[in-house]
Parts: structure tokens; sequence; C-alpha cells
């Protein structure tokens, strides 16, 4: 017996020993570190009402105690009631936050003066079936001799195949254009002679034998297909004085990456073509580029979706007083990655500035 | 029993410490942390001694500046990991003789920071060198200079420069490379006066007043660049040297410009033997100037900040083949972009290494530079496929290297490189086989030769071709050089468009029609590439390359009765004014009226026989005997008559004799039987010899008695081409500007007089513009004349006076050829000579207009290049 009850005191000794604390040390019970922040808003008005909500998660958990919010101007404390910004002064406004020993990346917004414009209702909430529209890039210029010959296929096109793409015209040949686009964008998608046309952004894919038009009527065919495409857009355009609001949404069919770029064109722009008797007014000339990621990337900002997700986009720009506002328009673009990573554009819509698009399904 | 109780007792002891909890202390638990730092003159060595902190953020600052918070710390400062003990690590970019603070938050865990933020003050050391590097950043690096004792007594000052490694080492090599002296003095405009502080990096790279806008040049009007942009691990050298007062050696107002380098000596120094290509392996670093500074002279290599390395890589596939090949390139998520080189092992071994040192780890940031892509790197995006050949020429049995940097992002600061290399196979491929046909159309076809051209192998990717008369081929081949063969005369031929080698590898072959001239042979040879550019190689023309095809002879036209077919033959005056170029006064101008016999016959006329004297030619010439001249001279009459046929054929009666020249050698007229019989004439065949004789031309009488002069240099015999050239009669403007309509054939219009003893023939009107007719020569396109040009009608009057000595028209001094306005042609594709086929005009490009920025580096070399011309001595 008392051999037992020495054992059974030996077994619950070390039954406690195996329990104690402070020896070794807790684990983390936080296993992530990874601190964000976000606003909902990357564009409001600067009229003390329009507010950007302001969120720190911790993985994916919200946290609000604890939290400190910074300037990202200056680093100063920030007081931000209900983390909801607010405020009467225009300009661009950035924050970033701690928690415990966690830190953000800094995150922006713009307030602005002018109003916010509103999307179209969608009439097919949940459709994700979208009429398919080419973007054709034709980069070309007054003093382009054979230029006309690019001009005249381009116009059969639009006979052919009428709305079934939307025409960017960069005049990136001579610097004396009326219509001259003074960017890389020709460098960007490697346009080595005058003219070449460019489907979708995809560098792969330049026309330049005109003597050839059933080349690129081929490869429209092609890219056109059924005129069914899983990715949509909508836009809403405003003008409010010389300051241009673009507020565009992305919805997508599937989940994956995709860039969404917008451009401004300008039509009815005077210019003596070289090399024709008849050609002296230009349509669809790139005004300006929103979707610049660098000099060799114009495919424009990155959104992450789900499948049947929408995702905003605003471009803030002026317009030059040098530009007819009644003849502009805006182009935005979606690009989706392609399986050697690369981006081309899938879809694309023309909306004359000042007014909206609603997305546009497939029958 | 006793020893059971203590065993119970320690039992029960144990039992107690484990239900009492955390009362014995770990020391080794305990959270820790001290700072120790040692400075020096541009860096500071901190120590963290430390126990159970896992990380740190440091700030170093202005003492009493700076964050004060962990949270800021490792928000914005320097962080880094700990391990227990001693962590050490080094900030530099300081400042000398600069009193600092470093601030120092530590991370225990995800929940804690350490209870405190260590802090220290500290003071560097006093700059003891006169160039002290402080720090290297992945876009420059900043410098700390220290002005050498004496120098500011003297009024001297320390001239500086930068450049990368090979640029400094392409010009310390060849004969007499540049000094140091040469390089900084021509790098005008940057010198020390006193201790300074430099720094280079990506803003500073243009010149800004204190206003910040860009400084622009006054003579290039582009801002002034203070420096190139520097990449990350990219190899620099800095040069530093002492300068006086004086008067440039550039011719620039006086100024700092004086080096203290004895120029003199140095140059006495390279005798004769010495080896003048440079002072040896670049690597050695010593170079032979150095030793002539008389005064201060320094120079340091470094290279900038290394990339970090990119946990990313790009994925490359190399399928070389003996002259050709792909490279596919296929980046992993997180490759921002890349560059990429590829060259032979020569090139590499030769070349890039040595002006790196032979230093194999600079060759990462090379593929970055701009040195790197003057020399062929380039730069992409996304996944690719590339051509070998496109970036370098491939050989079989070669060695290639293939040099690669990923970036993470556009400025590179994170990087990751592969370099690869490759071996091209020897060729294995077979040549294509070729066989060239001469075709027979239905139609009748005297101004083209068809023939079709088939690959039975199917395995062309290129062609070229050469086609012209037999004759034209038998003089190359036989003539006096021996680098003209089959092979050497279609390797500069034609080449085949892509559409048309497809045919020819069809079952079909492709068909290829070549103008040419009524009753001739048109030779056509054929090579063809296969994918390793081996060729077929062609013998003689029995090939299956070569084929020949006589064109058909011209149908007759309707036939004409006129008595101007006997009433014109005879001797005639033809006269013009004519114009021609004074080399005095400069300009074309009317020279007067010039005129020369006409003769104007049937046709050719021939003796039915030979004399002795032309057998003896022969066999002395020849080594021909009677019989083999009577054969050949049977010939000849067999192509006079076909000739003559032609003539008669066409309406046309035949005028023998042309020109106005002061060198009356240049239109010389000699008759086809005259070359039969000419000594210094060799004709390839006979058809040759009414090809070349002359000069002659025709007049076409129609049925209303009217006349008229056809010509065209296409589809007629030449006017003349036994003296070498091959001279037509074409149609030329006052301005010098030749008229072409489209390869048809130009009719001058003529009448006759009533009384049948004055032809007048007229210019051919365009646009109220007449152009005359002119005995000329194509040239590569361009239309060369005789001295003299026609500005009016020609006039033939009956009769022909030989002219006594005094008639001749003077001759203008310094009167030659050439000099004449290009051909212009107003109309028409072009107006050739029928050796080859015409090809379809292709689509036309234009090129984006390019503006360059002229900046001041080019300036300094130039300015080098002007001292170069005046070694000093």
């Amino acid at each position: 017996m008392k051999k037992y009850i020495f054992a059974i005191l030996m077994m619950v000794a070390a039954a406690f020993a195996a329990t104690s604390c402070g020896l070794e040390g807790g684990d983390d019970t936080n296993t992530s570190n990874d601190l964000t922040i976000s606003v909902d808003n990357p564009v409001i008005r600067a009229d003390g009402k329009s507010s950007a909500k302001i969120t720190v998660k911790l993985g994916d958990e919200v946290v609000t105690d604890g939290v400190t919010i910074y300037d990202g101007a200056n680093d100063s404390r920030l007081e931000i009631d209900d983390f909801t910004f607010t405020t009467t002064k225009a300009g661009i406004y950035s924050f970033w936050a701690t928690y415990k020993t966690f830190h953000t990346e800094t995150v922006s917004l713009t307030a602005i003066t002018s109003p916010l414009p509103e999307l179209p209702a969608d009439p097919k909430p949940t459709s994700t079936v979208f009429k398919k529209k080419v973007f054709i890039n034709q980069f070309t210029g007054t003093k382009c001799g054979y230029c006309p010959f690019m001009i005249s296929i381009l116009e059969k096109m639009e006979e052919t195949y009428p709305g079934q793409f939307v025409l960017a015209a960069c005049h990136t040949y001579n610097d004396d254009d009326p219509a001259f686009l003074d960017s890389p964008i020709d460098n960007a998608m490697s346009v080595a002679g005058y003219p070449t046309v460019l489907l979708n952004l995809d560098k792969n894919w330049k026309f330049s034998d005109y003597t050839k038009p059933a080349l690129l009527r081929d490869a429209f065919e092609k890219d056109y297909g059924n005129g069914k495409v899983g990715t949509g857009l909508a836009v809403s355009t405003l003008l409010d004085g010389s300051s241009i609001v673009i507020k565009a949404q992305l919805k997508v069919a599937e989940g994956g990456k995709y860039r969404v770029g917008a451009w401004l064109l300008e039509d009815g722009i005077k210019g003596k073509q070289t090399g024709s008797d008849t050609i002296d007014t230009h349509d669809n000339c790139v005004r300006d580029i929103y979707s610049k990621n660098s000099a060799t990337d114009f495919s424009g900002a990155l959104h992450i979706m789900q499948a049947g997700q929408t995702a905003d986009q605003y471009f803030l720009a002026s317009l030059d007083g040098k530009w007819k506002s009644e003849n502009c328009h805006v182009v935005v673009f979606v690009c989706s990655q392609k399986a050697n990573g690369n981006y081309a554009v899938s879809n694309v819509i023309d909306c004359p500035l000042g007014e909206s698009l609603a997305y546009s399904y497939a029958e | 029993m006793k020893q059971k109780l203590i065993l119970l007792l320690t039992m029960i002891l144990l039992a107690g410490g484990a239900l009492t909890g955390c009362d014995i202390v770990d020391l080794n638990s305990i959270k820790s942390a001290e700072m120790t730092v040692s400075a020096g003159t541009v860096s500071v060595d901190v120590t963290l001694t430390t126990n159970k902190i896992k990380e740190y953020a440091y700030q170093v600052c202005e003492p009493g500046k700076g964050f004060e918070t962990a949270e800021l710390l490792f928000a914005k400062g320097t962080t880094g990991t700990l391990v227990d003990g001693e962590n050490k690590f080094v900030v530099d970019g300081l400042e000398g003789n600069t009193t600092y603070q470093i601030n120092v938050a530590l991370k225990v865990s995800d929940e804690e920071f350490y209870e405190k933020i260590l802090t220290a003050e500290f003071t560097t050391t006093d700059y003891e060198q006169t160039l002290t590097l402080m720090q290297t950043t992945y876009d420059g690096f900043s410098l700390h200079f220290k002005m050498p004792a004496g120098l500011k007594e003297k009024n001297h000052v320390v001239r500086y420069s930068v450049a990368t490694l090979p640029k400094y080492n392409e010009l310390k090599t060849g004969y007499l490379p540049y000094t140091d002296a040469d390089l900084l003095e021509a790098n005008g405009q940057v010198y020390w006066a006193d201790d300074a502080t430099l720094t280079y990096n990506n803003d500073n790279i243009y010149l800004y007043d204190e206003n910040g806008n860009p400084v622009i040049d006054e003579w290039t009007g582009e801002p002034v660049v203070v420096h190139n942009q520097i990449v990350p691990g990219e190899p620099l050298v800095f040069l530093a040297g002492e300068f006086g007062w004086g008067e440039s050696s550039y011719g620039w107002e006086n100024g700092y410009y004086l080096a203290a380098f004895d120029r003199d000596a140095y140059y006495d120094s390279i005798t004769p033997g010495d080896d003048p290509w440079g002072p040896g392996p670049l690597a050695a670093k010593e170079f032979k100037d150095d030793k002539f500074w008389t005064g201060y002279h320094e120079r340091i290599y470094f290279t900038a900040k290394q990339p970090d390395l990119l946990d990313a890589k790009v994925n490359v596939e190399i399928t070389p083949a003996a002259t050709s090949g792909t490279v596919k390139i296929t980046p992993e998520e997180g490759v921002y972009q890349y560059c990429f080189f590829i060259c032979d092992d020569a090139t590499y071994e030769e070349i890039i290494l040595p002006m790196y040192d032979n230093n194999e780890d600079y060759l990462q940031s090379f593929v970055t530079t701009v040195f790197g892509f003057f020399n062929g790197c380039q730069s992409a995006e996304g996944a690719i496929e590339v051509a070998l050949e496109d970036f370098a020429y491939i050989e079989p049995e070669n060695k290639y290297h293939f040099l690669i940097t990923a970036m993470g992002n556009e400025e590179g600061t994170s990087q990751n490189f592969q370099h690869l290399t490759f071996t091209t196979p020897q060729k294995s491929g077979k040549a294509p086989e070729v066989v060239v046909t001469a075709i027979d159309p239905e139609e009748v076809t005297p101004y083209a030769a068809y023939f079709n051209i088939k690959c039975p192998t199917k395995n062309a990717v290129a062609g070229k071709y050469a086609a012209n008369y037999v004759r034209e081929f038998e003089k190359l081949l036989n003539s006096t050089r021996d680098d003209y063969t089959y092979q050497s005369i279609v390797e500069q031929g034609y080449s085949f468009t892509a559409d048309e080698i497809a045919q020819i590898n069809s079952d079909e072959g492709y068909t290829m029609g070549i103008p040419t001239v009524p009753n001739e042979d048109t030779r056509l040879a054929v090579l063809l590439y296969n994918n390793e550019k081996t060729s077929n190689t062609i013998s003689d023309e029995k090939d299956s390359a070569v084929a020949d095809v006589r064109s058909d002879r011209v149908p007759d036209a309707p036939k004409v009765d006129s008595p101007l077919f006997t009433a014109l033959l005879g001797d005639w005056t033809m006269s013009a004014d004519v114009t021609a170029y004074d080399y005095y006064q400069g300009g074309i101008v009317p020279v007067g009226s010039r005129k020369c016999k006409v003769t104007i016959a049937e046709g050719v006329e021939y003796p039915e026989t030979l004399t002795e004297e032309v057998y003896e030619l022969y066999k002395n010439g020849a080594n021909m005997d009677k019989a083999a001249v009577d054969a050949l001279y049977d010939e000849f009459k067999e192509e006079a008559e076909i000739f003559n046929a032609w003539i008669k054929g066409q309406n046309r009666l035949l005028c023998l004799g042309y020109g106005f020249e002061d060198n009356t050698e240049y239109l010389e007229y000699q008759g086809a039987y005259d070359l039969f019989v000419k000594e210094d004439y060799n004709g390839y065949d006979n058809k040759s010899l009414f090809w070349d004789f002359g000069p002659k031309w025709y007049l076409e009488i129609a049925a209303d008695g009217s006349v008229s002069v056809p010509a065209n240099n296409q589809t007629m015999y030449t006017m003349s081409g036994w003296k070498g050239n091959a001279i037509y009669l074409a149609a030329l403007g006052s301005d010098g500007a030749a008229f072409s309509d489209g390869g048809k054939d130009l009719i001058f219009p003529g009448e006759v007089s009533t009384d049948k003893d004055m032809i007048t023939i007229k210019p051919i009107m365009v646009k109220e513009n007449p152009y005359y007719p002119c005995a000329g020569f194509n040239y590569y396109g361009q239309f060369w004349g005789p001295d003299t040009y026609v500005n009016s009608n020609l006039t033939l009057s009956r009769g022909w006076t030989e002219p006594e000595e005094g008639d001749k028209p003077a001759t203008k001094a310094g009167a030659a050829k050439a000099d004449r306005n290009s051909v212009r042609v107003l109309s028409g594709a072009d107006n050739a000579i029928p050796m080859l086929r015409k090809t379809p005009l292709k689509s036309m490009k234009d090129y984006k207009k390019v503006s360059y920025k002229v900046v001041n580096k080019d300036m300094f070399l130039s300015n080098i290049q002007k001292n170069r011309n005046n070694l000093g001595k």
C-alpha cells in the first residue's frame, strides 16, 4: 500500500511540474502580423459632410481599441472620431496607423470641391455577361505620309463592325501636330514605325502593313468572338470648371487580378494630313492618359477581385484650356491578366465627358 | 524507513514547488537590452546586447530631435532582427566631427514593445583622408572632401570627376590613352576650393539653381547634366587632382586649368618601342600617367550599394541551333522587369570582361546600365520569346553567354542575376535542292522570260536570284577577276519574299517573269538557304539551279506601204541646238548648234564573203581556222537577217549615227560588221554585236506618212554598247529630268517635208514641257549623259559633207561628263536597265522623328578630342 501511495504522489508531482508556468515563456497567440489600413472612399467632397471611413485590420479582424492614427504628411497623431474622416479643405490626405507593435502602410484619399459623380443604376445586378468592345490604338500623326492608308482602313472597319470597338488615336509622330500627345506610350507599346495599330494594348498584337488589311480584320474578329465577355464597366463623368472627376466601376465574372484605366479623347481637331488631300479633321485623339503606372506600363490601377464583385476606381484630372470639353469623351478600359502574366484590355467603353454609362449586358 | 521518508519529503517539496507556480526565477528569461556605440568618421558601430528581444528599429538624428516612441521608430526607422546576445550593425552616411543621437526601440513580441527606448549620443571623428566615402546608396553615393594642406595658399583647387568603371577603362586604353589630367581639365565645371561634401543620386542628375529650377546650358539649350544616372551595384571611379590658375589647353578663358601634372615628362617617357596600346591589364589599376603628377592626385574605386536579393527570378529556356535559336523568358511573380544580354565568347572575354577589370561580379549591374544598352542589352516585361540571331551573330559550334538581371521594381533595388552559357551545335541540315525550269508560255512573249523555281526538299527559308542576259553572265564569269562565280553573283542579287519562298517550297513551285528584249537568251540562277543559312552550290550553267530562256521575236506590225521607205534612204546631216555644262561659269549653258552624220538604211549591211585579213585576224586572235570563221560568219548573217526583219516588220528604218559632243569618241559609230572584224572588241556571241553596234536608232513610218522615233531602254537594243556602257535614247527636259512612261515606248513625233529632203524630230511634250531625245546611259538609276544635251528639234537635211578641221565646234575647256541632275521619273515606275525583275513596291513606313538631348558630357568628350590633336609637347 505504501508503495502505491508513493507512486501516486510521484505522478502527481510530475503532473504539476509539467504544468508549471513561467519557465519557457508563452506562445504568441496572435498568428497574424499583417496590419492594414484602408478607406472606403478614396475621393470625398471637401464639404464637411462627405466622409471616408478608415478601417484598420489585423489580418481579417477589424481593430479599433488601441489603434493610433497618424498624419502621413508629418507623422503626428490624429484624433479621428469614430474613424470617420471629413474635411472642408480640398487636398490629398494620407494616414497610417499603429496597433500594439504593428504599423500599417500609408493610405491616401483626395478631398475635392467638385461634386462626386454618381454611377447609373445597374440594370442587371446579378449578371456578369457583358457586351464586349475591342480597344484599338492607332499610332499616327499629321505629318506621317503613309498614315492616310491606315486611316482609310479604320474608317472601313467602322462601317464593317459598327459599335464593336473603341478607337483611340495617339498622335505621337510629330510634335507640331495639333493633336500631339506628349507621352512615352509609343515606346511603351514598342511602336517602331508609323502607322501602327495596336489591339487591346497588347504589344504582341501590332499591325503595320496597310497593304494587308485582312490581317487586322482577322485578328479583330478573332478577339471580338461572339461579342460577350466576363468583364464589365460602368462610368460616370463630371466636369466642374476645369476639374474632371471620373468614377468607374468594374464588375467581373471570375476572380483574379484586373487593371482599370481611363483616357481622355477629343474629336474635331483641325490639322492638314500629309499624304491626303481630304483629311484635315481628326477625331478620337488621345489628350490625356490616366492609366500610366510607369514609363512602360499603361494598364491602369490594380484590383484583386472575387467572382461577381465590383470595385470602384476614381480618376481625377484637369481639362487643358486648349481642349474643347464639348468634343471630349472618356474611354475607360479593363485589362485582364493573360496566362503569361501580362495584361491586355478585355473590355472598353466610351462615354461623353459629363455623362454616364451603365453596364451594357449581352443579350 | 529513513530513506523512504527522505524520498517522500523530497517529492513533497517538488510537488509543493509545482503547486505554488512561478516563484523560481530563471535569469535567462529576463528581457534585457544594452547598447554601446563606437563612432568612426562617417559611420557608427552599434552593438545591441539583448535577451528575449526579437527586433529593433533605430533612427540617427540631431540630439534632441527624432522619434521618441517605439511606434514611430518601428514605422519610420530602420529595422532589423535580433538574437540573444550581441548584435552589431553599422550606420553610415554620417558627417565627420558631428554630434548625433541614436534612438533604438525594441520589440519583445507582436504584442509588446520593450519597456524603454535606448538612446546614446556620440560624436564622429574628424576627417583624416582627403577623400572619404561616406555612404553608397542604390542610386549614388556621398563623399567628403578635405582640402589638402597648402593648396589654398597656392590658390590651387582640386578638380574632380566620376565615371563608370567601363567608361573610365575605355578612356584609359588604346593608343596614347587619356591621362587623368586630360579628363579632369575637360570636365570644366567642377572643382573644390575648400572642404566639401558631394552627394550624387537620382535627385541631382540635373543642375538646379537656388530656386529649384534646372539650369539651362546656353550652348545646347538643354538642362545641364551633372552626372549620369547610377544604378545599384554599379562600379564607379572617382578622380581628383590639383589644378592651378592658367590658360586651358582647350582654348577656354583662363581658369583653374593647369594640372599639377608634368605633361612633357609624361610624353617624353613614352619611348619608341613602348607598347602604345595602353598601360597593360586594366585590372591592375596602374596607369603610366599616375606618377607624373606633381601635386595632389587621387583615384578611388567603389560601387553603388548592392541591390537586395529578389526572391523571384526569370525562367530562361534557350534553344540554340547552328545559326539561329530562340530564348524563352518567363518571369516569376514579383519580377517587375528584366534586362538581358547575349554575346559570343570572344566578345565576352575580350571586350566586356576587361572593361570590368575581369570581375564577373559587376556583370549583374552591367546589364542594367547605359553602357550595357550601347552594347546590345535589352529590357523587357512579361513573358517573351526572342530570336538569338537578333542579338548576336550565331555561328555553329560557338560558345555564347546569356546574362539576365531581374528586378523587383523600377529602381532595381532588388535583383536576381543569372549568367548562362550555351554552345551552338554544328550544322546538320541539308542544303535545299533547287530546280529552275524555263517556261515557254503559249502566247508570244518577246519582252519577258518565264521560269519556274521549285525546292523539292521543301526546306528553303530564304533565297536569292540573279537574272540577266546570258552574255552578261558570261562576261563576269570569264572576266579577269577570279571572285566572280555563280555563287558570288547570285549572293549579290535580289532576295525572295517570304510569300515567294512559300511558293517555291510548294509542289507547283514559283513562276516568275524577267523583263527582256526580243529574241534574247535570259538566264536565271537561284540560291536557296535552309534555316542554318546553308545554300545549294551552283557549279556551272548546267546546274539544276540555272536555266536559260530565249524570248520570242516581236510579231510584225501591220504592214505599211509608203514611198518613204525608199525615199528617205541615204546620208543625212542632223543638227540641233545643244547645251552643255560650263565649268568656268557653272551651270548649263547653250553652246549653239551642232551637227552629225546620220545614215538611214533599210537594215544592217554586210559583205557576202570575208576577206583574208579577217581570217588572219581570227586565226591570230582566237586561233580559229577558216571553217570555224565561216561558220561564225554564217551565224552573223542569220542574226543580221533577224535584226533586219525586225526593223522591217515594225515599219521602221535604221538610223546610224548620233552625237553632238566635243569628244566624238563617246558616240563613235561602229556597225555590226565593223564589230565582227574589230580586233579590240569581244562580243559574247553574234547576237551581242547587234545589241552593241551603233549608235543606232529608228525612224518609224506610219500609214499616213508621218514619222516618229521610238525608244525604250527596257525592250529595245541599246543605242550603242560596244564601248562598255549601254547607251540609250532618253527624253530629257531642260532641267535635266528624264521622262519615263512606265516602261512604254517613248515616241518622239516627227514630220517629213514635202520634198522629202528634211525630216524634223520633235520633243515629247508633257504638260507643255518639252523632253528632247538625248543619248546617255543608266548608271544605278541615274542618267549620265555625254557632254552636250539636245535642246531643240532634231533637223535632218539630206546629204552629208565631212567637216574640215576648222569646222569642228570649238572645244569648251574643261568639258567633261557627269554632273547632270539625277533621273527624276515624272511618271511610271522606273526606267532601269532590264537586268532584273521588277519587284513590287512594299508598303513604306515613316519613322518617328527623334529629338536628341545634348548634354554636357558630349561637350566634355569633344573637348577631349580637340586636345588630342595637341599632345602638349
